[in-house]
């Protein structure tokens, strides 16, 4: 562990300067995702700007949320990136040879070879919304809330991450699970709406098959209804640790099912 | 010290349907064809020897050094490097920094960077102490000329250049076993012929222990004093490079260029004494002997092809090692395969034999499976 802690510095600097040569490549990306972000921002503006509020929600209190949602999720981006070309083909190119000839971790070698600006263009917009709209919001700010919701966002990484590794590492199984990580990750982004108004049943798929309503969602809705956050930030945390681990767990276990590839 | 126990590693591979239907049945059919890649290999090697691992295309090579630097799991049999085996997790951390590993296929290195970055990373990554890391690039630097392109990014780097810089990635560590899957792949007479008088001052210097995989035997017989032959995943042969010439045969190819044309019924007496029947050219002017130098004096046949031809030029070559090969690829003196009677015909579901399978196909020695599609 320590050594990784020591090598990941050299490996940031490397894969920032390597980046370097595709320069205008990395700004268009930061702005890219920056764009999509801004335009379902948008997006939610149309739906729910038309009407007052959605029950306790204001337009504010989901705009502030869309951002929250952003903050977490920009940053397991730039991260932990590289697992998504784990779900697509590193399993089947037989990408993963060169990390496994080397005495450190190879699932850290995997993921710290690039660190990915092009989630700060989410992060960035995920902080800038919440700096506009949380002002305006009708909350109480104690610290306690503020503290709380820092909490639930640095769990929220983790979630990401979690959810990421263990439907990538399924492509040891599958070949390429890039299809169906991509399908459970977008799930992120319901809960960027007001889930308490969309059905008991998505709300429990939300919170505890797909866990993005837990540590996205939740949290924001006891700072609105002054419910304890606390509660959201313990089950955030529990499901941070269950999800690494399970994630962990079938890394590990795909990876004596690993084939390389032929020639 | 490092020791094979009956290695195997089989590959699942989806039996395709043609066509879209056939696509779709793939997609949901458990049906796949077993590829028997490495089927029971065991030897030995010992601290400092240099091995030669040769065989056919898809005999298996790689996927052995694969199994050998950490990658692949056996699916059967076990590795024991200096007693410990690289694909368990608790044991491959002390395998993987005693071993070096070079795919000629493929570059470990850091493609969009100098290659001094990618040293310096794996100065970290082997904790290499600082100056035991410089001496030691320098001598590498030097040992294989990369002082010209040490600070160009590997991308822009050519084929021979590459394959160097690959090298003292292997290296510089000093790893006590060095493991090189065709390191001479794709490299033109005089970069090869540096390459391998390099990796030869590098085992006179460190005494390092070598596996190298290779298609060109000018290799091996620069290199090693040992041959492992791999057919099918099972080792056909195993001893050194004299050894495997005796086995099959000292064979002395002897050419015979006459002063005027000659008939086969003139060489009788002489094919008589070769195994195989001589060739005589179209002009009746050139013929060729085979002769088993194990089996008569070369000297004595040579006095009778004086007495009973017109002879004008003799000219003699000893088998090389590339044609003993060919002649074990062709001929395949495995032992008959034993499963081939067991579980006849039916469709290919699960544990099936690629032998049983591929019968409809195009006829292949051994029912080895085509994997080109
Ligand atoms: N990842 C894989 N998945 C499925 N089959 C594989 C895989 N890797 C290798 N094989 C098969 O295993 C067999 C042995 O392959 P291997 O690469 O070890 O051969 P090789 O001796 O190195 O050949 P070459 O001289 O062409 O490099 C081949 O039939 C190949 O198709
Ligand atoms: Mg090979």
């Amino acid at each position: 562990m320590l050594k990784e802690l020591k090598l990941y510095p050299k490996y940031v600097s490397m894969s920032l300067r390597s980046s370097l040569s595709y320069k205008a490549d990395a700004i268009l990306q930061i702005l890219s995702f920056a764009v999509t972000e801004a335009v379902s921002l948008a997006t939610i503006y149309l739906i729910v700007g038309t009407v007052p509020s959605v029950g306790i929600w204001s337009f504010e209190a989901l705009a502030m949320l869309c951002g929250f949602t952003l903050i977490p999720k920009g940053i397991d981006h730039m991260f932990f990136d590289d697992l998504w070309i784990l779900a697509y083909w590193a399993v089947r190119l037989g990408e993963l040879d060169p990390y496994l000839t080397r005495p450190v971790n190879p699932l850290f070698q995997f993921v710290a070879k690039t660190f990915k600006w092009a989630g700060s263009g989410e992060l960035v917009v995920g902080i800038v919304i919440m700096a506009i709209f949380a002002p305006q919001c009708a909350v109480m700010w104690t610290a306690s809330g503020i503290i709380g919701i820092i909490v639930c966002a640095f769990l929220g990484i983790f979630v990401f991450t979690g959810i990421k590794l263990i439907f990538a590492s399924l492509a040891f199984w599958v070949k390429s699970s890039g299809v169906i990580l991509n399908t459970v990750y977008n799930f992120c982004n319901y809960a960027k709406y007001p889930l308490k108004y969309m059905g008991k049943a998505f709300l429990s798929i939300m919170l505890y098959v797909v866990p993005f309503g837990l540590f996205l969602y939740k949290p924001m809705e006891c700072l609105i209804t002054g419910e304890n956050i606390w509660w959201s930030a313990l089950w955030s945390a529990v499901a941070a640790v269950a999800l690494v681990a399970l994630g962990l767990f079938i890394w590990h276990r795909g990876l004596r099912r690993y084939e390389s590839a032929g020639n | 010290m490092i020791e094979l126990r009956n290695v195997k590693k089989y590959f699942k591979k989806p039996v395709r349907g043609k066509g879209v239907l056939g696509m779709l049945k793939t997609l949901f059919s458990r049906k796949y064809t077993l590829v028997k890649a490495v089927d029971g290999v065991s030897f030995d090697i010992n601290d400092g020897e240099a091995v030669g691992y040769i065989g056919a295309n898809g005999a298996g090579k790689s996927t052995t050094i694969k199994i050998m630097s950490g990658i692949l799991t056996p699916t059967e049999g076990d590795i024991f490097i200096d007693g410990q085996r690289p694909y368990v997790n608790r044991e491959r951390k002390n395998v993987l920094k005693s071993i070096g590993v070079v795919f000629g296929q493929k570059t470990q290195l850091w493609l969009d960077l100098p290659l001094t970055e990618t040293y310096d990373l794996l100065k970290g990554v082997y904790d290499i102490p600082k100056d035991e890391y410089t001496k030691r690039l320098g001598e590498l630097i030097e040992l294989l000329d990369m002082k010209p392109f040490i600070s160009a990014p590997v991308r822009t780097l050519s084929l021979g250049q590459r394959m160097r810089a690959d090298l003292a990635a292997a290296m510089l560590h000093n790893p006590k076993t060095l493991f090189l899957d065709e390191p001479t792949i794709g490299l033109d007479v005089l970069v090869k012929r540096n390459l391998i008088s390099a990796i030869k001052s590098i085992r006179a210097q460190y005494n390092t222990t070598l596996l190298l995989t290779t298609h060109a035997m000018s290799d091996i017989e620069q290199l090693c004093e040992r041959v492992i032959v791999l057919d099918n995943g099972k080792t056909l042969f195993d001893g050194t490079i004299d050894g495997i010439k005796h086995m099959f045969g000292d064979k002395r190819n002897i050419t015979v260029t006459t002063n005027r044309p000659i008939t086969s019924d003139s060489v009788q007496t002489l094919s008589d004494r070769c195994d195989v029947p001589p060739e005589i050219s179209q002009d009746g002017r050139q013929v060729k002997f085979s002769v088993d130098a194990g089996k008569q004096h070369v000297n004595e046949f040579l006095k009778s092809v004086l007495t009973t031809l017109p002879v004008e030029d003799i000219k003699i070559t000893e088998t090389d090692i590339e044609q003993v090969v060919r002649t074990i690829y062709e001929n395949g003196i495995a032992p008959p395969p034993e499963s081939e009677s067991d579980g006849t015909g039916g469709e290919p579901d699960g544990e099936n034999d690629r032998k049983e399978i591929e019968t409809d196909g195009d006829g292949q020695k051994d029912g080895k499976i085509d994997e080109t599609d």
